[in-house]
């Protein structure tokens, strides 16, 4: 099963990535051994086996609905890159296409 | 003094009867820092004023006996988060990132009275296993510096193994505890998946990554296990026991224990003549202090290396998600609108492997192939845990190769086939949930070999007790990189 360029790119984009054609060609070769691997656990037999999607246990804890002290204003801002004058993290506009003036 | 000559224990007893100050070993850890790190680059961050600081206090309270870590200087992979402290996971994206909590794996250190010293290199994002792909440079390899140290956790690897410091926490989602320990002449410890708590740790993979130490000790090394173990409530995936204790047995020996072998790992043909005959050599010696051993099969082993391909990258694109340029850490200075804030803030910062690494992920659970790619992966998975689980019927623990050849040259190449082999040996381990230890058991070309020795889930007391009857009776673990300069 080959790849397009076309299709390796949309798949980049939907992981928020564009790519060079270098990345392309690499890529290329990269998911050809995917589809290897996939073609090699396809001769096994798992009928009837069930999935493993865990190293060993998990668990939802559950704690009390009260009020806890958790981080500060100040930590949680600590590192955005860019803050407005009264304390929003800035993003582009999202209506109409984000352009400015929206 | 050198920390080559000495051990946490006996750091311990000389801290105890005032021969020597927490300050004392902390300068000592800087001193060799200084002396060193500029060859072997094993740290991204270092604070020393910090430590500094911390070791007056300690000096100040005392040290009570059977306090091991109090006092004693580590080191931490910079991808455990400490609150206050850039934590950069090798990586631009988080180049400037300063951590708002700490991560239980620190703070339990902090607890035990550990001085943390710095933060080590490692592969972006713990992609690799060389430590090339960091963002801030490679780090080489202590025993000759035109070596690999191995990776992720090559700095944490370099760092204890360059005499900068006892022990360093390294983390290992398909071997990257234990194939730079094997590098480097550590002890390296893989724990079972959930003994040490992830919260803190930025992920790779959640359903493999694990957090442990890295010593020239055995005993070492289940001394930090001892104080970073136990449940954590905050982490989902965290075992429910608190920590059990590593050090009460350890020296019961391997009278009466049942080793395994798989042939076909044992004897796989990438692995070098020399490894296999270091390899045979320390079984020789375990079975000469009473150990039995047994052949046992692992027919789904040959798929490890597959299986670590399909849901490890899927689960990495998942990981990565976060990393979005909104809240914390790397945002494009150039960009439109929300969408290429987004494109441009990871393109620029992510290195090419993660990037690939990335794309792969998202095109393992892309809707047509998910079926085939990542659900079938999942119940072979499941194959692989019952091979374990009915060799451990017959065995209590396995023993494989971990690297089957030494260290290879920064910037070359380690040939396919030798690759393939030891992210399988090492992978199989993580698929599973098992605890493994590395040992070294030897050199060759004056570099350092390491061994597997895989338990059964939460049976770490039982690899140390095998990694101690080891130690007790021969003197790898006392070898060490000759380095100029320093000690």
């Amino acid at each position: 099963m080959s790849i397009s360029n076309e299709e390796i790119k949309t798949i980049a984009a939907s992981a928020k990535l564009s790519l060079s054609d270098e990345d392309v060609s690499r890529l290329e070769e990269r998911l050809a051994v995917i589809d290897e691997r996939m073609k090699r656990i396809s001769e096994v037999n798992t009928e009837g086996v069930d999935s493993t999607f865990f190293g060993n246990e998990v668990r939802n804890v559950f704690r009390e609905d009260e009020i806890v002290k958790s981080e500060t204003r100040e930590e949680l801002f600590r590192n955005v890159p860019q803050q407005t004058a009264d304390d929003f993290i800035e993003v582009p506009a999202m209506i109409e296409d984000g352009k400015e003036g929206a | 003094m050198s920390f080559f000559d000495t051990n946490i224990i006996s750091l311990h007893e000389q801290l105890v009867n005032k021969e020597v100050t927490a300050v004392d070993l902390v300068e000592q850890a800087f001193a060799q820092i200084e002396a060193s790190d500029g060859d072997i680059n094993a740290f991204i961050s270092t604070n020393k004023e910090k430590a500094l600081e911390q070791a007056q206090t300690i000096d100040s309270e005392g040290i009570q006996e059977g306090e091991y870590l109090k006092g004693i200087p580590v080191a931490v992979k910079d991808n455990l988060l400490i609150k206050g402290e850039k934590t950069t996971a090798g990586s631009r994206y988080l180049e400037n990132y300063e951590a708002i909590f700490d991560s239980t794996a620190y703070s339990k250190l902090k607890e035990a009275g550990a001085v943390v010293v710095g933060k080590t290199n490692m592969d972006e994002f713990a992609m690799g296993a060389t430590t090339e792909t960091s963002y801030f440079g490679k780090t080489a390899n202590p025993w000759d510096i035109s070596k690999v140290p191995g990776g992720s956790s090559g700095g944490s690897a370099a760092s204890v193994a360059a005499g900068q410091v006892p022990a360093a926490l390294g983390s290992d989602t398909g071997g990257s505890i234990r194939q730079p320990a094997s590098f480097t002449g550590l002890v390296g410890m893989k724990p079972s998946y959930g003994l040490v708590s992830r919260l803190g740790l930025i992920a790779m993979s959640g359903s493999l990554d694990t957090v442990g130490p890295m010593t020239r000790t055995v005993k070492d090394n289940a001394i930090v296990l001892q104080a970073i173990a136990g449940y954590d409530e905050a982490e989902m995936t965290s075992l429910p026991d608190p920590a059990a204790d590593y050090l009460e047995n350890i020296d019961a020996g391997v009278e009466g224990l049942t080793i395994g072998i798989v042939d076909e790992l044992i004897d796989h043909e990438a692995i070098s003549s020399d490894v296999k005959e270091l390899v045979q050599a320390a079984i020789e010696t375990l079975k000469a202090q009473g150990a039995q051993i047994k052949t046992v099969s692992l027919p789904h082993a040959s798929y490890a290396n597959d299986l670590y391909a399909l849901i490890g990258r899927a689960e990495s694109f998942t990981s990565m998600h976060r990393y979005d340029g909104i809240r914390f850490g790397h945002r494009a200075e150039d960009y439109e609108d929300l969408e290429s804030l987004y494109v441009n803030s990871r393109t620029e910062a992510f290195g090419s492997e993660t990037k690939d690494r990335i794309v792969e992920g998202a095109y393992i659970i892309s809707k047509d192939r998910i079926d085939d790619y990542f659900f079938k992966a999942a119940q072979v998975r499941t194959l692989l845990k019952e091979d374990f689980s009915k060799a451990y019927e017959e065995v209590d623990v396995i023993i494989t190769p971990i690297t089957a050849d030494t260290a290879h040259n920064l910037a070359g190449e380690r040939e396919d086939q030798v690759g393939e082999l030891e992210t399988a040996l090492a992978a199989m381990v993580n698929l599973t949930g098992l605890p493994a230890l590395t040992l070294p058991i030897g050199q060759t070309q004056g570099l350092p070999v390491g061994m597997q020795i895989i338990g059964q889930v939460k049976d770490e007391a039982r690899l140390y007790q095998v990694g101690q009857a080891f130690q007790t009776t021969t003197d790898h673990h006392q070898a060490h990189a000759e380095m100029n300069g320093g000690n």
